[in-house]
């Protein structure tokens, strides 16, 4: 093929060419082939300096190349100790149990849901002394059927946490909630939980209001350590 | 880096043929060639022909699965449809079906090509591909089906991953064999990644299949394996073939050596020692030891040694050939594959350091960093070797230039937007995510794109206000809309290749004479393709040597 | 780079390094947890999950619930998560050890998953959510799942199990499918807020 290759189509007769079925393959060039330029000098000195990083990095962070260590903060795994030193703030405990069990029906700004989660931020059960006794018992068994709260009437279905939180737990986030959103009410603590469970019994059924409206007060409890002060 | 004393006194004798075993001249090669293209011809055409098959059904599975982002509703009422099973069925379809069959077909070339041999036993690579394409469909099927075990990019039952195996087995022995019959005693640098490609792919598969799928080791030890995979079947399955590619077609059709051999070889050893540690970047933060972690940011940086070294080849080799750009559809597209893979690359190893990672992981910012891997790399560097191959394999020249100028801005326009649209909304996506000082709610928040845009310029600093989980889906849906626009185009320019595969195996219409370019030929062209290659004299270099 | 059996062995070297350290060592050391109890009077932790949970999983799992949604919560430097109320602490090794497959998920298009029981222990809410994710968070980009459902026509008494859904006519329920309890089984499962201790 001495000619130029043409790129319009010619109406020729369709014939098979032999030489035109090599078309492609003769105007090829040569086959790849290597040349011989060395490395530059700078590349070898970037590639020093990324294994030198590469060297520090690993010697810094290889977790003791121990399994038990994960990615991140020193958790507490498997065959670690957890038990967190001195005394917990019960707000910052209760803040974290009603973000992680809480929030989705009564909502992070505690007004629930109109005509589905109660509000808790400013109710009568939350705040009134009267309703003391109600709200661990609420929180140990759940409540069901209809109820008012700020003048809005409910009918839902909220679930037990007895097996699923401590005593511990439920103190603190009633503690928490007893002092957000403009709420102002006393701390619980955790023995009047312990109580108001062995009040409570070996019942499992979840309440209606009408049948706590009937508890009243529960006796003082002595309180076992010192509770630390709710920080603002 | 340098050769011995001995290797060097030789070192010119490596341009000459007959220093490399070769006995024959190129006019002789000529012939030889001609002889690989027709015995290539059936194992690569049902290659190429079923893996682009499998890229227009990957394009619509993956319209769907955008489209049902920002509108949910969008075909929602079907199981069959919905976005869980839509979603894996376009990875494995554009995974398996398009970028394996089109890599295999396009290594059975090279390979033949490299070693100077014409492929024998091409009903057997034939029925590789059957057996290939059975056991995708299968797969696909299945998981369309609600049979996927959602485990990423290993989602199709045993029976079609079991196929897959024996497909690939097939191909696996027979690239042993036609090495072994080379007549060609230079190794060239393609043919390492190719080898190393053919190797490194059955280990990873058969040991994630035997590992997690069937259970032998359990809990989060799994994910470590899963990763270890999923980047390797990027990192060690398509890389290596799209470098091959490259390696091969740049100096191919500009006609000039590659740059430097040692680059290659510095390149080629340091990504396979690196590459591999790489995948545990997938878990950073997650419940794995630190270690593993560790090793995987250092593996996935030092893959800086690899792309620069493989980059400055490639552009030094190509540099003052450039104007042939307006031209050659083959050296387009694998340019902007090559040029892409360094992007990616440099992307990827400021991804793993734990500053980037904190705030991008789980966002969309992820996807638009596969896409420019697996995409603008990997398959345009497909799509330029089909546009070389195919002729040489049909006799026939691609009927149209303007369908290939349609396809190649329909994709390299679609794909900019593609990565440009994820990666500002998964960095606006990763910023807010972090702004979390309240828990989460279900509130839709008033936040929008100017909010979201103020977060992603104040960068990293402490906000007081956190930002609702759902204020951060809705500030997404105009970037998941971006991407809907994008890949409309990508499916158009796929359409339009489509076409004009289908026309060149069919033969349908005129036949052109003269290899199908951008633009008309002209004075420049011809200029830039140097001279006429007169065949009947050995070649000679500048100097007049004999090369 | 000429000889084959060099090629082959610098490939073979080069990426044993990396199943050794990346496989061999993880499956050595994490492999094969077990649950772990508190003390000798409370129960393994995480329980295995009953017949039905499992069942949830596999539904999980054929739909896609992974590709948005992460089953792993960071800690330390990471605060973003622990911040966002998506558990008590991060989750470790331990927390998956009755997974199979492990599903951590590398997407958050939606919120993380791994403690949604302790954070949704509502069957009503997932029902509906899953029924029709606008009825529960409007503006979700989540598929609705009608297919898990079923809507009939009501014989004698309507059934507990009734959803009340708009778009529903007289005279007809729209019921949970057996995948659709399954699923919310699985997910009020996922509960891993338990304190991890010696």
């Amino acid at each position: 093929m001495a000619d130029a290759p043409k790129i319009t189509n010619e109406d020729e007769p369709e014939k098979v060419d032999v030489a035109d079925l090599h078309a492609p393959v003769i105007r090829e060039k040569l086959e790849p082939k290597d040349g011989f330029e060395p490395v530059p000098l700078w590349l070898v000195g970037v590639f020093a300096v990324v294994v030198f990083w590469g060297g520090y990095y690993l010697a810094t962070y290889n977790g003791g190349w121990s399994s038990s260590f994960s990615d991140g903060d020193p958790a507490p795994l498997l065959g670690a100790s957890a038990a967190p030193a001195g005394p917990v703030d019960p707000v910052v405990l209760g803040k974290k149990i009603y973000s992680g069990n809480c929030v989705s029906c009564h909502q992070a700004d505690g007004l629930g849901q109109a005509g589905q989660y109660p509000p808790l931020a400013g109710s009568e059960f939350v705040l009134d002394p009267k309703h003391e006794p109600h709200i661990k018992r609420i929180l140990l068994l759940g409540l069901q059927g209809p109820v008012t709260v700020k003048g809005s009437s409910y009918n839902g279905n909220m679930p037990p946490f007895a097996a699923k939180l401590k005593d511990e737990q439920i103190a603190a986030v009633l503690t928490y909630v007893r002092q957000e959103w403009g709420n102002k009410a006393a701390p619980i603590t955790p023995e009047e939980i312990a109580a108001a469970r062995t009040s409570v019994g070996p019942r499992s059924d979840p309440w209606v209001i009408e049948e706590l409206m009937k508890i009243g007060p529960d006796a003082p409890v002595k309180v076992a350590a010192p509770v630390s002060q709710p920080a603002k | 880096m340098s050769l011995t004393a001995e290797e060097t006194s030789h070192a010119h004798d490596r341009l000459d043929p007959k220093s490399f075993g070769e006995q024959h001249n190129e006019s002789e090669l000529l012939g030889m060639r001609s002889k690989i293209d027709e015995s290539c011809r059936w194992p690569c055409l049902v290659f190429f022909a079923t893996g682009t098959a499998w890229l227009v059904v990957g394009s619509l599975l993956a319209m769907m699965a955008s489209i049902k982002l920002h509108s949910p509703e969008f075909l929602a009422q079907h199981a069959w449809l919905t976005f869980g099973r839509v979603r894996p069925a376009h990875l494995d379809t554009v995974v398996f079906g398009w970028a394996s069959l089109t890599g295999i077909g396009t290594s059975l070339w090279l390979m033949c090509r490299l070693c100077r041999t014409p492929l024998r036993y091409p009903s057997m690579l034939v029925m590789a591909a059957v057996i290939w394409n059975i056991g995708t469909l299968a797969g696909t099927i299945a998981v369309l089906a609600g049979e996927s075990n959602s485990i990423e990019y290993l989602e199709f039952p045993y029976y079609a991953t079991f196929m897959l195996f024996i497909a690939f087995a097939i191909v696996a022995v027979w690239a042993i064999f036609t090495f072994g019959q080379r007549q060609e005693g230079h190794v060239y640098v393609s043919q390492w990644y190719l080898f190393g490609a053919l190797f490194w792919f059955p280990w990873l598969y058969a040991t994630v299949q035997l590992l997690e799928i069937a259970g032998l080791v359990k809990g989060v030890a799994q994910e470590s394996v899963h990763w270890w995979f999923g980047h390797n079947v990027l990192g060690l399955w398509f890389t290596p073939i799209g470098i091959a590619t490259i390696y091969y077609l740049i100096p191919k059709v500009i006609g000039r050596p590659i740059y430097s051999y040692y680059l290659s070889i510095l390149g080629f050893w340091s990504l396979a020692l690196f590459y591999n540690w790489a995948g545990a970047h997938h878990l950073i933060g997650g419940p794995v030891p630190q270690w593993l972690v560790t090793c995987s940011i250092v593996g996935s940086v030092m893959m800086i040694i690899p792309v620069t070294t493989t980059a400055i080849n490639h552009h030094m080799t190509a540099r003052k050939h450039l104007e042939l750009l307006r031209y050659s559809p083959t050296l387009r597209f694998i340019v902007f594959g090559a040029m892409s893979y360094t992007i990616v690359s440099f992307q990827g190893s400021a991804m793993s350091i734990k500053a980037f990672n904190e705030p991008f992981h789980f966002t969309h910012h992820t996807i638009a960093h596969a896409h420019l891997g697996l995409y603008a790399f990997y398959s345009m560097v497909m799509f330029g070797a089909m546009y070389y191959i195919v002729p040489r394999l049909t006799g026939r020249e691609w009927a149209s230039s303007k369908l290939i100028r349609l396809h190649f801005w329909m994709v390299s326009i679609g794909i900019t937007l593609y990565f440009v649209g994820l990666t500002l909304g998964g960095i606006i996506q990763g910023f807010e995510l972090n702004q979390a000082s309240v828990p989460y709610n279900e509130v839709v928040g008033q936040h929008g794109l100017w909010n979201g845009t103020k977060l992603f310029f104040e960068g990293f600093k402490e906000q007081n206000g956190a930002v609702k989980f759902m204020a951060i889906v809705h500030d997404s849906i105009p970037w998941l809309l971006s991407r809907s626009v994008a890949g409309t185009m990508m499916t158009i320019g796929h359409l339009a290749f489509g076409t004009l595969l289908l026309i060149n195996l069919t033969g349908w219409g005129r036949r052109r004479v003269g290899p199908t370019l951008f633009r008309a030929d002209d004075e420049r062209y011809h200029a830039a393709m140097g001279e006429e290659q007169d065949w009947t004299v050995p070649p000679q270099d500048e100097q007049g040597a004999h090369i | 780079m000429n000889y084959g059996p060099t090629l082959f062995i610098g490939v073979f070297l080069a990426f044993a390094s990396a199943w050794l350290g990346m496989i061999f060592l993880p499956a050595h050391h994490l492999g094969h947890l077990k649950p772990v109890a508190a003390d000798t009077t409370s129960p393994a932790l995480p329980k295995p999950y009953s017949g039905l949970e499992l069942r949830g999983r596999k539904v999980y799992q054929a739909d896609g619930c992974v590709y948005c949604h992460s089953q792993q919560i960071r800690g330390g430097e990471y605060n973003a998560d622990l911040n966002r109320g998506w558990g008590p602490r991060r989750t470790v090794p331990q927390d998956y050890v009755n997974d199979d497959p492990v599903l951590l998920g590398t997407m958050r298009t939606g919120p993380d998953l791994v403690n949604i029981g302790a954070r949704q222990p509502s069957d009503t809410w997932h029902y509906k959510h899953l029924y029709q994710p606008q009825l529960t968070s409007p503006g979700s980009i989540m598929p609705p799942h009608p297919f898990l459902f079923e809507k009939r026509k009501i014989v004698g008494q309507p059934s507990p199990d009734a959803l009340d859904v708009p778009g529903i006519e007289k005279g007809y329920e729209l019921v949970p499918g057996d995948d659709a309890k399954a699923l919310v089984a699985y997910l009020k499962s996922l509960d891993r807020t338990y304190d991890v201790t010696k």
